[in-house]
């Protein structure tokens, strides 16, 4: 376990190694002036001499690549004495533990990783990115666990419901989920949620009337058919889903009918639903001018939606399918044989064994969420990873997009190798293969 | 104490193919009383598990529905109809009935120790305490005769061999006391030796519970130890039913008596087997069959000393690596023309054998002499001019085939590629002769492999084999698959064609019956090591190693 947990920690540092070189000569050799940049409206050749001297331009690229790898490495050498020094040991960039002495005036310290500072806020960027970073995780935490809650149930009914209107209707949803471009979904949700549907709507309450005396019908209909008069939870389910949508039809029917020969008022009747009062853009901590910074976590659900909803689709088509895949085995025949409940059948032995491919799915989605979801936080203003890079690249800030990249490289690393830990709890023959 | 247990009565069962229902099953009638043994005998497709899993309501719902019949289960003056209240077989499986699959190693949930798995069943018809249960499950594993019942308790179903899962499954068919037990296939896929054994158990466990069985098997030789009744299938009908003396000793209907005669075991070496077809059309007359041993004295190709170790690596949450010495310093040379054959029991280390002496797996060690060349230093490149003269035919016929070529395509790559200097026309005939000499149509070229079954697909194999034009050819479990039947044709078909052709053949398969009827030298192996080998008589009759002996004793 531990020579496992090591050699996967060993790749994972290669990874970074090779994402810190791309990072960097990307950066460097690209054409343009940052000492410019950040010099900003008073150039004087002076000036651009000392930023150029203080972001180490005037060395070559070699050297310039020396210094930043021992800028970020967590273990480094610096010099103590000399504050003129290229990696002088300066207390208001590094917080340090000195290890010990490795010569002349030089000492080997423990570190935070230095990532440098932001061209135009000046600001350092892991106060940039520590401040962006729990705005991204929480919303892709939420939307994942969002995707995968109704997901996995989505997926089950369908699949338990093979071939059935229920299961076409929900394969349908998930494609359409899946096939939405992520700009596209945002604006959609945002102005439905947001606009349309922020103050409250009338609902009518007719077409639930006719919906509720449906299912009522059908209990008492499949009851007298069935000799058993236990149902099934998912036969219910069904039953409600059959009873609203035909009651819906009906409903709209009778409107219909109604405008064209102006009867009676009633079908209109309606209650008024609540409005959701959500805002089109907003983040997880609010600024008021008396209060100061608050939490406001309504302002998730919106993101959270939208960020959710193509691992929902995914989701509920892997379950899907994996899980008609697993009905089909041998030893789900044996549940059976053991005279099992159905619903023991599905959910004890079945669904655990179909939740494999899901958990791989989810975890490269969730990884690939924690790079900030860029549209989604730039088109709800939600404060994030992503839109920290976003704002970054338009004003050319590299030392925020450079640090960026790599902690989100970092996090993948790790997330990878809990994955893999995750595999061997929930399956016990991967703990054999190694 | 002949109470009736079991009766089933006119039962048909109808199959979704291609859009119409189409009967598997058709009118059969049966009973067991308790305590008896009932045999259903038949071929891969005659419906005796489909007839199982209709008693049980096991049936896929979508594909499958019973037509017409009736099965009544008496227990305790209650009578019970099994194939009308959907909710009452639930309760009963398990309980009154108890079932054994076929497949050990998917039978099993894979993520549930089997412990668990079995307390479940405890749990849920015998209503104890989680407590008790864990006890009596430990006393099961016990009874099951698993080593280590505790240990068992808390393992999962991968750590367990193939035998070791089907005695957790005779656990818990067993474990609430069902009156009757169905048992479909249950040996088929373990090694004869543990087969024995697992069968020893099921009939000990039948008389201390009074239980009685139904027992499903295409082994007529296990079928004629165990059983009291036998039925006989075919296509879904019964062909024969009686009592097993009665049936094994003066079987009424040609079917029956096919299917007893053209198992090799009770062939004379010197003659043809007999095939079921034959016995129908009324041909009893055996046939000569062509000598095995055509040698000449010549050795065509020589082993000695080979070794392959694999070694096992730790597993992530601990655990020792351990070397696996799958062949481990294997000496032996096969003289041309003649059928040596090949035994032992699933990872033995004879495919790994095979592997290596065709070039598929490097050995560690050890040299290789073909035709007085020493082949040991090859690389895959010098391999591939080998294959022209070193054929192999395949285990199983359903995967070796590319179903999306045709067979003539299947054929002239092996032409084009080994045969190269023919010509177009050349081909062709030649194509037309191989598939001639292999018993199948000439049209069948022109066809797909989904289009042919398994005897006719492994006769598509063995023409690819030959399209090669080699000289040696291994047959890796090459009739394993197959129904006895067509086993029997294709081992005919394969002694004609090493006449022929002018074969020599490694014969190699589990099936010492198979095997003393092939070859005229065999070879016992077992953990890597040869531990016998010589004249095919002698060591069928005069066994000298005692894992030769244990062997010989568990054949049925």
């Amino acid at each position: 376990m531990i020579s496992y947990l090591l050699k996967k920690l060993g790749y994972g540092l290669l990874v970074l190694l090779g994402v810190v070189c791309l990072v960097f000569f990307v950066f460097n050799l690209k054409p343009g002036d940052p000492a410019r940049m950040v010099a900003g409206q008073k150039i004087t050749p002076k000036l651009i001499q000392a930023i150029e001297r203080n972001l180490n331009l005037d060395l070559p690229i070699v050297q310039r690549f020396g210094i930043y790898l021992n800028d970020i490495s967590p273990v480094s050498v610096h010099n103590e004495a000399d504050e003129s020094s290229r990696i002088f040991l300066d207390e208001s960039k590094y917080s340090y533990t000195k290890l010990f002495p490795v010569g002349g005036e030089n000492t080997l310290v423990i570190k935070a990783p230095y990532l440098n500072r932001s061209f135009q806020s000046k600001r350092s960027v892991s106060s940039i990115i520590s401040q962006a970073l729990p705005g991204t995780l929480i919303l892709a935490l939420v939307s994942i666990v969002f995707a995968l809650i109704i997901g996995v149930f989505g997926g089950v009914i369908a699949a338990l419901n093979k071939d059935k209107w229920i299961d076409k209707l929900i394969l349908i949803l998930s494609v359409i989920g899946m096939s939405g471009p992520s700009f596209f979904m945002a604006i959609l949700i945002s102005w439905i949620g947001g606009l349309l549907w922020f103050n409250s709507v009338p609902l009518p309450i007719t077409p639930f009337i006719i919906a509720a005396g449906l299912f009522v019908y059908f209990l008492v209909r499949d009851n007298r058919r069935e000799e058993s008069s236990k149902l099934l939870s998912m036969k219910s389910i069904r039953a409600v889903v059959k009873a609203i949508v035909i009651g819906f039809g009906l409903w709209l029917g009778l409107v219909l009918l109604v405008s064209i020969f102006s009867l009676g008022e009633w079908v209109y009747w309606s209650l008024s639903l609540p409005g959701t009062g959500l805002d089109m853009t907003g983040s997880l901590y609010s600024l008021d001018e008396w209060e100061g910074l608050y939490l406001s976590p309504r302002n998730l659900i919106l993101p959270a939606l939208t960020l959710g909803i193509r691992p929902l689709g995914v989701v509920v088509q892997l379950t899907r399918s994996s899980l008609l895949d697993v009905l089909k085995q041998d030893y789900i025949r044996t549940a059976r044989a053991k005279g099992l409940s159905e619903n023991k059948v599905v959910y004890k032995h079945a669904l655990r064994n179909a939740l494999n491919p899901v958990i791989t799915a989810v975890s490269g989605w969730f990884a690939s969420m924690l790079a900030g979801a860029v549209f989604v936080e730039f088109v709800f203003g939600w404060k994030g990873l992503g839109l920290e890079i976003f704002n970054a690249l338009e004003k050319e800030d590299f030392p925020v997009v450079m640090g960026a990249v790599l902690v989100i490289s970092f996090m993948f690393v790790i997330l990878n190798i809990l994955v893999d830990i995750l595999y061997g709890l929930v399956d016990p023959r991967v703990r054999v293969r190694g | 104490m002949c109470t009736e247990l079991l009766s089933v009565k006119n039962l048909t069962v109808s199959f979704l193919k291609d859009g119409l229902w189409r009967p598997v099953v058709k009118d059969i009638s049966f009973s067991v009383n308790l305590g008896e043994t009932l045999g259903i005998v038949g071929e891969s497709g005659s419906g005796k598990s489909v007839s199982c899993l209709a008693l049980l309501g096991l049936l896929p719902k979508e594909v499958a529905r019973i037509e017409s019949g009736a099965a009544t289960l008496k227990i305790q003056n209650q009578v019970i109809e099994l194939l009308k209240a959907s909710g009452a077989s639930n309760s009963l499986r398990g309980s009154e009935i108890g079932i054994v699959f076929q497949e050990p190693m998917t039978s099993l949930n894979p993520l549930f120790k089997c412990g668990d798995q079995l307390v479940e069943v405890i749990r849920r018809h015998l209503r104890l305490a989680k407590k008790e249960a864990v006890q009596l499950a430990e006393e099961w594993f016990q009874k099951v005769e698993l080593p280590n019942p505790r240990r068992i308790i808390s393992a999962y179903p991968h750590e367990l061999s193939g035998g070791q899962r089907q005695r957790v499954m005779i656990a818990m068919a067993m474990c609430c006391k069902p009156k009757l037990l169905i048992a479909d296939e249950p040996t088929t896929a373990l090694d004869v030796t543990v087969q024995k054994s697992v069968l020893d158990l099921i009939s000990r466990l039948q008389s201390e519970h009074h239980t009685a069985v139904v027992f499903v098997s295409h082994d007529l030789g296990v079928v004629k130890c165990i059983a009291d009744n036998v039925l006989v299938m075919q296509k879904g009908q019964v062909k024969e039913y009686g009592s097993a003396d009665n049936i094994f000793n003066n079987p009424a209907t040609p079917y029956a008596k096919g299917l007893i005669a053209c198992k090799p075991d009770n062939t004379n070496k010197k003659y043809r087997l007999t095939t079921v077809d034959q016995v129908i059309s009324g041909e009893t007359l055996a046939k000569l069959r062509p000598p095995i041993n055509m040698n000449d004295g010549q050795v065509i190709y020589k082993v000695g000393g080979l070794k392959k170790y694999y070694r096992k690596r730790g597993s992530i949450f601990g655990g020792k690596s351990e070397v696996i010495k799958a062949v481990n310093n294997v000496s032996f040379e096969i003289r041309k023309g003649e059928t040596l054959g090949l035994v032992g029991e699933s990872g033995c280390g004879k495919s790994t054998l095979s592997k290596i002496i065709t070039g598929l797996l490097i050995a560690d060690s050890g040299v290789l002499i073909y035709n007085g060349v020493d082949i040991s230093g090859y690389s895959m490149k010098d391999w591939r001019q080998l294959r022209g003269r070193i054929q192999f035919i395949f285990q199983d016929p359903f995967s070796a085939l590319n179903p999306k070529h045709s067979v003539k395509k299947v054929l002239e790559e092996v032409l084009i590629k080994h045969q190269a200097r023919l010509n177009k026309q050349e081909r062709d005939s030649l194509c037309t002769k191989l598939i001639i000499d292999v018993g199948l149509s000439v049209d069948s070229l022109y066809k797909y492999p989904h289009q042919f079954s398994g005897g006719q697909r492994q006769r598509i194999v063995i023409a690819r084999a030959l399209a090669a034009n080699p000289e040696f050819i291994i047959a890796d479990e090459s009739v394993s698959a197959l129904d006895v039947s067509v086993q029997a044709q294709v081992l005919n078909l394969m002694n004609d064609l090493k006449a022929e052709y002018n074969l020599t053949f490694l014969f190699i398969s589990h099936d010492l019956s198979v095997v003393n009827y092939m070859s005229d030298r065999v070879m016992v192996m077992r953990e890597g090591k040869i531990v016998e080998q010589g004249e095919a008589e002698e060591i069928y009759t005069n066994p000298r190693h005692p894992y030769t002996q244990k062997l010989l004793d568990s054949v049925y």
